[in-house]
């Protein structure tokens, strides 16, 4: 009998040697996972609230597909197929718009719609000078940079560590460390490297002006110079620098102005 | 050396792979050489010593030694004191190479070793000092033990050490238990 127990004991230890062993990404995200259920700081309303409105979101993509009929509305998928979906919609929004050259400034679509509403609580402040609440059309094919629901936007909101209201300059991404992380489009590593903020972070640079920033990451697969396609895996979520948790935090600029990444991506 | 057994509990298996899966640190790496080394000097005194030893046993806190008979006199102390002052060896064997890998082994070594000279029952410093002064004061002992979980509550709270408080939650219900 406790020849039986031990055995059983010995096959767990083994089990799980081999486990972490052979899958360490997947091995520190369900240890990043665990971590959060214990951690005493969990905001358990907001993280049940997030998962109502992914879910909410959700059904409302899923309704509005139906009832259109049409193939171009986003639903979450992974990662690199949204290539086509992505580019599909902006070439459509281009000819729809006029097309161009340079930059344009068009202001319509839904995404676009519903941040304007959300941020007019903050109307009394301004938008900062390297920001801007304008959409441009992004011409290349671009795609999701993390499988994740996004859980704070840019604009100004409530800051998670230092409770005031700040200008957010990205997106977040709500992920568990581990999690792949791909480059947005096309273009050519700027830096990889770390610092007390951002912690593990990579800037990219795309083709007009473009540029799109990936902070708090655990590990970069790049260094400075590597070219990078759209949907590159170039990092793994984590949670260096100034975070709550892990996630990606995800920023977008044209011509050093940033500017809001759901336009793009949701 | 016949009928000397390895006793290994599977609840300490079981909380080794819990333990090894959640280090991320790589600790469990670091502390295993220096609690072999450990019980090595334990195993090799009492030998010398001429006692008869029963086992070795794995067990949920860690490895205990099992022997017939009471550790007393010169060879009893000498074979208590083996422990730690294998692990001392240890230590500045280890700071002698350049390697991170093994200071930091060696680091860990010298922690555990002057943990377990704290004079308080059921460690190697609580031993000793009940063979050398016939018996321990229960209630020192005692106060000693929350001191130490005092210190170790604030070095969590301040700087996040939780598993140094764990520890000395551990002493606590040890000391308690092992009164005597």
């Amino acid at each position: 009998m406790k020849r039986t127990k031990l055995i059983i004991a010995a096959l767990f230890l083994a089990a799980l040697f081999a486990f972490k062993a052979f899958f360490p990404e997947l091995s520190s995200g369900v240890i990043s996972r665990a971590k959060n259920v214990f951690n005493w700081k969990t905001d358990y309303r907001q993280v049940l609230g997030e998962l109502e409105d992914g879910i909410d979101v959700f059904k409302e993509e899923v309704e509005e597909a139906v009832s259109a009929g049409s193939e171009e509305i986003f639903i979450p998928e992974p990662a690199l197929m949204q290539v086509e979906h992505a580019s599909a919609g902006a070439a459509e929004l281009e000819t729809e718009f006029g097309s161009s050259e340079g930059e344009e400034m068009v202001e319509l679509p839904p995404a676009v719609v519903s941040f304007l509403e959300s941020q007019e609580k903050y109307s009394e402040y301004e938008v900062p000078e390297k920001a801007s609440y304008a959409y441009y059309v992004f011409k290349e094919n671009y795609t999701v940079p993390v499988e994740g629901l996004h859980s704070s936007g840019f604009g100004y909101r409530t800051h998670p560590i230092h409770g005031d209201i700040r200008f957010h300059y990205g997106t977040d991404f709500a992920a568990w460390t581990g999690e792949n992380i791909y480059a947005f489009a096309d273009g050519e590593v700027s830096f990889a490297g770390y610092s007390d903020s951002y912690g593990n972070y990579i800037t990219v640079e795309h083709s007009d002006g473009w540029k799109s920033l990936y902070a708090h990451c655990s590990i970069l697969y790049v260094e400075e110079g590597d070219k990078v396609s759209a949907g590159d895996k170039i990092a793994l979520v984590g949670d260096t620098g100034l975070v709550t948790g892990p996630h990606l935090h995800f920023e977008l600029s044209k011509n050093g102005v940033h500017v809001n990444p759901e336009y793009y991506v949701n | 050396m016949k009928d000397f057994e390895l006793d290994i509990k599977p609840v300490a298996l079981l909380a080794f792979a819990l333990i090894y899966f959640f280090d991320e640190s790589g600790f469990v790496a670091l502390v295993l050489p220096a609690a072999a080394v450990h019980e090595l000097g334990h195993f090799l005194a009492m030998k010398m010593g001429g006692l008869r030893l029963r086992c070795l046993r794995l067990g949920l806190f860690g490895p205990e030694l099992d022997y017939w008979g009471s550790l007393s006199g010169p060879w009893g102390a000498a074979a208590l004191a083996a422990g730690p002052l294998a692990g001392l060896m240890y230590f500045a064997l280890c700071m002698l190479f350049p390697y991170e890998y093994c200071r930091l082994s060696g680091e860990m070594s010298l922690a555990l070793s002057c943990f377990n000279l704290i004079p308080v029952l059921p460690l190697d410093g609580g031993r000793l000092a009940q063979l050398a002064l016939g018996d321990v004061n229960f209630k020192i002992s005692r106060v000693i033990c929350f001191l130490f979980a005092g210190v170790a509550f604030v070095l969590w709270i301040s700087k996040g050490w939780f598993s140094l408080f764990a520890i000395a939650l551990w002493l606590v219900w040890a000391n308690n238990k092992n009164r005597g």
